[in-house]
């Protein structure tokens, strides 16, 4: 009994998992989140339509992957973490601070936790930005992020297509196909392709069915 | 000082022979039997063949606990939750319970009131017998108030 072995890959028996093709965008106008939408119990699906982008504060949303049950929880205490934030000191939260919030959970918490988040935000300080939280707890700033189980098809792509201050429309178009590509090769992806917008004109809401996303479904 | 939500579930590496009850006054290397009634104790059944969940069930409301006094602490400053621990202990120490209440529900209604559960009833309070206070004889009383 002379070390600790984290499994931090490794559900729980019998756990949902959300297996998962997430990303985050930061564009021109600010940032755009977006996902699959299946959750699955080892092959079973148990839900198609699942929403997995989860408002923490009007303009911060996090997208979830790993544990269906953990990054629920952990996303309840951020979200009050970050009301209590906004009550006593009168003001909004930064991305930043949410990020760090979850990061901390995250790290104190990897011997329990299977969760990994994509915490992103839009002010008029700073922009659309997005931080990664993978599963061990630590916390990276990036133009654009992706994660799940389905984006390991997808890096190629988005490293080759990504490119800085795109238009609202040319990033739809970028997260629709890799997402899209995501979907196609990993089988614990599916679904619709759910998406957030985040501006200063507030928060947009964008769902595209299999028929509009699909390839091989079209005409 | 950390953000712990669920409690680990960490495996006892050591143990001392008096680490699961009080030590007896007049030896002190060995546990007290008479007082807390229990058969001599087996040291490693209490450290080995735990339940997976065992560790997460018993330090829940602790560990929930800990959590809200470490958000108080950055909300408010660190004086805000040493005095509610001072508080609890106080009551810990020094409240009376009669032992015509023996192993009923009503345990401290101070204790209850500064946990927020006086208002609520819980299993703890229907299955009693897992409540560690035990009601106090009138010598642990004395000993207790005379410092002995």
């Amino acid at each position: 009994m002379d070390s600790i072995n984290v499994d931090v890959g490794h559900l729980k028996k019998g756990e949902i998992s959300m297996g998962t093709s997430i990303m985050a965008v930061t564009f021109k106008d600010g940032v755009i989140l977006g996902a699959d939408s299946r959750t699955t119990s080892g092959s079973y699906v148990a839900n198609r339509v699942t929403d997995k982008l989860t408002e923490l504060q009007d303009n911060i949303w996090c997208c979830r992957s790993g544990s269906a049950a953990d990054t629920q929880a952990v996303a309840d205490i951020v979200r009050y973490q970050l009301d209590l934030f906004k009550t006593m000191n009168g003001r909004s939260p930064s991305t930043r601070l949410s990020a760090s919030i979850f990061q901390e959970i995250c790290y104190n918490n990897k011997d329990s936790l299977t969760a990994g988040i994509i915490c992103a935000g839009y002010d008029k300080g700073k922009g659309g930005q997005v931080f990664t939280v993978p599963l061990g707890g630590s916390m990276h700033q990036h133009e654009y992020a992706i994660s799940g189980s389905g984006s390991v098809f997808i890096y190629g792509y988005c490293k080759e297509n990504y490119k800085p201050d795109m238009t609202k429309q040319e990033t739809i178009d970028f997260m629709k196909t890799s997402l899209s590509q995501a979907i196609r090769w990993d089988g614990s992806s599916g679904g619709v392709i759910r998406m957030v917008l985040l501006t200063a004109d507030g928060v947009e809401r964008l769902i595209f069915y299999p028929e509009e996303y699909n390839e091989e479904l079209k005409d | 000082m950390s953000l712990r939500i669920v409690p680990e579930e960490k495996q006892l590496t050591d143990a001392k022979n008096t680490q699961f009850g009080p030590a007896a006054p007049s030896a002190p290397g060995v546990v007290d039997t008479l007082r807390s009634g229990e058969a001599p104790l087996s040291i490693s059944s209490k450290v080995n063949n735990r339940h997976p969940l065992q560790s997460r069930i018993e330090k829940w409301d602790q560990t929930q606990r800990d959590l809200q006094l470490e958000t108080y602490r950055r909300t408010f400053g660190v004086a805000d939750p040493i005095r509610r621990e001072m508080e609890l202990n106080i009551v810990k120490e020094t409240d009376f319970r009669p032992t015509l209440f023996g192993f009923s529900a009503i345990t401290s209604p101070s204790l209850d009131i500064l946990l927020n559960k006086e208002t609520t009833i819980g299993w703890e309070d229907i299955y009693t017998g897992f409540n560690d206070a035990k009601p106090t004889d009138f010598h642990t009383e004395m000993e207790k108030q005379m410092g002995i």
